[in-house]
């Protein structure tokens, strides 16, 4: 007997290899004015085990066992699903039973529609299926109005909800995305590494005279205000075009080109090259990092489908976060700008460093190779 | 996969999700929708479920009858790789969980239950509420072993083990050693003895068989002995080719080894089962495969789903979808990290290291590196990570 439950045991505590999915219901509303269209989708191997499905115990749901059973289907599920609408629950109509391939298996698709009398602006539902046969069955809630929709996820810990419409809308995407935009600038250490150097010859230069200070924090303000609004725009640009997949590069290739954009910003600190004004370097590289940036969103946006709010809430994120850099570090630098300390040390010093660092990340980027320092 | 087909299969993606609802109404009487378990309809088993449920009806507080069900769908649980079953044993133990003094055999099920919903820290929790009463509790050791392993705490493991060597055979202690000793820097001796007790224990059990074989099969394999791994791994299936962990390991050493088309063989028909369709996938990018884009829809929407319902349990293998097939990854990196928070087995290593080289996040592998060295594993394939850092070639 012993050696018989180890049996069991062992193969009841090997590592687990979660295959399939899930119990889960899918439910889609669709609130128009005082009426609600439903579907609600129930896998047939739930229904079985509820209801017995399989009447002639042959091992195989058919559609004769499921559409002779519709009366008790019905009655079954909707008892564990209520709606209203604020107040008052909604009368429902049944349609006409269906069936849809789910990817792991079929499900029964009920259709209804809910007569609610009134202006729908506010809906509560209440879930229960199969919470007491199966605990970690979920139903996926979707409902839509118009332009918004929301997403409820009912467990046994979870079974009553209430969707104020007035209060649904895009703000709560585009809010985590301007978090996610603040947040990627800040911890994206090339991209400000790029600004530093961009921005560290605004309040004094070297030319073949000596150093050259500026005399006015309201002219510097506005040299940088081109600056950041240039690099801004540019990788504004590429960002939308990426994630649009109107261009796609290969992200090797663009991280590589990017360490490439400081080390080039670096080197004219020190040796002076572009000819042109800061401006069009700082949009011309500004481009390159705009590819940089969508491939972090594309990898974020993907799952929630909400690509253009996204859109606009990260790229907002990213100019906050910017801002909030330049806008301590400039007055710090103007400040400090005739002294040697801010000109040999943060400057050169800080351009050659920088040099350095961008070197390291283009032969880790472009090459594979590995080398053991700070890495973005 | 190039940019061209890259694009091909978001637009796919897309177009799947916006054309999935399209459901019907059958012309057929006798089409069959759904085939259920064999074992569940087989006339020997569905009469006697059908008189434990009855009983249950009757009875609800019938412990008898609730336990016998409840071990009979978590081992169809484990059978078919389907949770829900998992969730029937769960709502019948509900009434003794609920009282203060549960049964031992209760609190034994649901750390199974625990266990495989990765609620570890819960499982924990009830086996030692067993073992405080009875510190040589077979069951019980050998599922604090088994958590222990999975989470990288092999010296506890291997504790728990040893209490096994009094209270049963010495072939199961031995065979449950094996696994952590050889990841804490003694693979070469757990490997001989292991060897060793399979070549003697010839009345060894079906199920102790295959577990063992594939644990050595896995030794072999980080030690880099590629032709008795995948020996050990063919005795292992012949003795049980149903078992889901082994045929999920076996396909990753395939991968591994560049037999793409073995995997494809291997898998052949057991495509319903996530985990292993993850792995034919991606046999089928090596082969340039025509099914490749089909497949990687289908496995975004499974993925997908699970997100929403908020489910961790397919993490790992979620993190190689989002590296290998979608090349995102960041995405893979968030993932493997999650993951590796929970479970740290050879194959949620490999995929971490995997995503955090090619996110660029040299934190992350030097952190993983310092673990393994800390813990003593030897892995000839965590070195080939470590050492290439290709972007391509290493897809396991």
């Amino acid at each position: 007997m012993k050696s018989k439950i180890i049996l069991i045991f062992l193969m009841l505590i090997s590592s687990t290899a979660w295959s399939h999915k899930s119990s889960d219901s899918f439910i889609n509303l669709t609130v128009t004015n005082e009426n609600i269209v439903g579907r609600w989708d129930i896998a047939l191997r739930d229904l079985e085990y509820a209801l017995a499905l399989d009447t002639n115990n042959d091992g195989a749901i058919t559609w004769f066992e499921l559409r002779t059973q519709q009366k008790d289907i019905e009655d079954y599920v909707f008892t564990s699903l209520y709606i209203d609408n604020g107040s008052t629950e909604c009368v429902r109509k049944l349609g006409q039973l269906q069936v849809d391939h789910h990817s792991d298996g079929n499900y029964v698709v009920l259709n209804f529609n809910l007569d609610c009398f009134a202006p729908v602006s506010e809906i509560g539902i209440k879930y229960q299926l199969l919470f007491d046969l199966d605990p970690t069955h979920r139903g996926l809630v979707e409902i839509i109005k118009g332009e918004s929709s929301e997403f409820v996820v009912f467990s046994p810990d979870n079974q009553y909800k209430v969707i104020d419409f007035s209060k649904l809308n895009h703000w709560k995407t585009f809010y985590q995305f301007i978090v996610e935009g603040v947040w990627h600038i800040l911890i994206g250490y090339d991209h400000i590494l790029f600004l530093f150097c961009l921005l560290l010859p605004s309040v004094v230069r070297k030319t073949s005279t000596g150093w050259q200070t500026s005399d006015h924090f309201t002219t510097t303000l506005w040299q940088v205000g081109k600056i950041v609004t240039a690099f801004t725009l540019a990788h504004s640009i590429t960002l939308v075009l990426a994630v649009l997949q109107i261009v796609s590069l290969p992200i090797r290739l663009i991280e590589s080109a990017i360490a490439l954009s400081v080390m080039l910003v670096a080197v004219n600190n020190l040796y002076p090259f572009f000819n042109k004004q800061a401006w069009l370097v700082a949009f011309s590289f500004g481009l390159i990092h705009g590819f940089g940036f969508a491939s972090v969103l594309t990898d974020l946006s993907l799952s929630t489908g909400k690509l253009g709010v996204s859109l606009l809430g990260f790229n907002l994120g990213v100019e906050i976060g910017q801002l909030t850099i330049v806008s301590v570090f400039l007055p710090v630098a103007f400040l400090f700008r005739h002294y040697w300390f801010y000109q040999r040390i943060v400057l050169f010093a800080g351009s050659q460093a920088s040099i350095l660092l961008s070197l390291i990340w283009f032969l880790q980027r472009a090459f594979n190779i590995n080398i053991n320092i700070i890495s973005s | 996969m190039n940019t061209t087909q890259c694009l091909l299969l978001i637009v796919l993606i897309v177009m799947v999700g916006v054309t999935q609802a399209k459901p019907f109404i059958p012309s057929d009487d006798q089409l069959v929708l759904q085939y259920l378990p064999k074992q569940l309809f087989q006339s020997k088993n569905s009469a006697k479920i059908k008189l434990l449920r009855s009983q249950l009806k009757t009875n609800p507080k019938d412990w008898s009858s609730a336990s016998q069900l409840a071990l009979y769908y978590i081992k169809l649980s484990k059978t078919y790789a389907d949770p829900r079953y998992m969730g029937y044993a769960q709502a019948l133990l509900k009434t003794w969980w609920q009282s203060p003094k549960p049964p031992l055999q209760a609190l034994i099920l649901r750390a199974i239950i625990r266990q495989n919903a990765h609620d570890f820290t819960g499982a924990i929790k009830d086996l030692d509420q067993i073992l405080s009463v009875q510190s040589g509790h077979i069951q019980a050791n050998l599922i604090k072993a088994t958590i222990a392993t999975v989470q990288g705490d092999y010296q506890v493991a291997i504790q728990h083990c040893q209490k096994l060597m009094r209270r049963s055979s010495i072939t199961l202690a031995l065979a449950c050693q094996s696994t952590p000793a050889s990841l804490s820097g003694h693979s070469e001796t757990s490997y001989q003895l292991l060897h060793q007790i399979l070549s003697i224990a010839k009345l060894m059990p079906e199920k102790e068989k295959v577990w063992a074989w594939t644990s050595l099969a896995e030794i072999a394999w980080r030690l880099g002995n590629y032709d008795a791994a995948d020996q050990h791994f063919k005795t292992a299936i012949k003795t049980d080719a149903s078992d889901n962990y082994l045929l999920r390991i076996y396909a990753d050493f395939l991968l591994q080894q560049q037999r793409p088309l073995e995997v494809i063989e291997l898998i052949d028909t057991k495509t319903k089962i996530d985990s292993l369709l993850l792995r034919l996938a991606l046999a089928e990018k090596m082969t340039h495969s025509e099914q490749l884009a089909n497949h990687i829809v289908y496995l975004n929407e499974r993925f997908k789903v699970n997100r929403r319902r908020g489910s961790s349990l397919h993490k790992g293998d979620e993190a190689r979808f989002m590296l290998h097939l979608l090349n995102k990854p960041h995405t893979a990196l968030q993932l493997a990290k999650q993951n590796w928070q929970l479970q740290r087995e050879s194959a949620d290593t490999y995929i971490l290291l995997q995503a955090a080289i090619m996110a660029h996040d040299i934190g992350t592998v030097k952190k993983t590196e310092h673990w393994l060295a800390k813990k003593g594993t030897e892995d000839v394939l965590i070195k080939q990570i470590l050492a290439t850092q290709e972007s391509s070639g290493n897809e396991i």
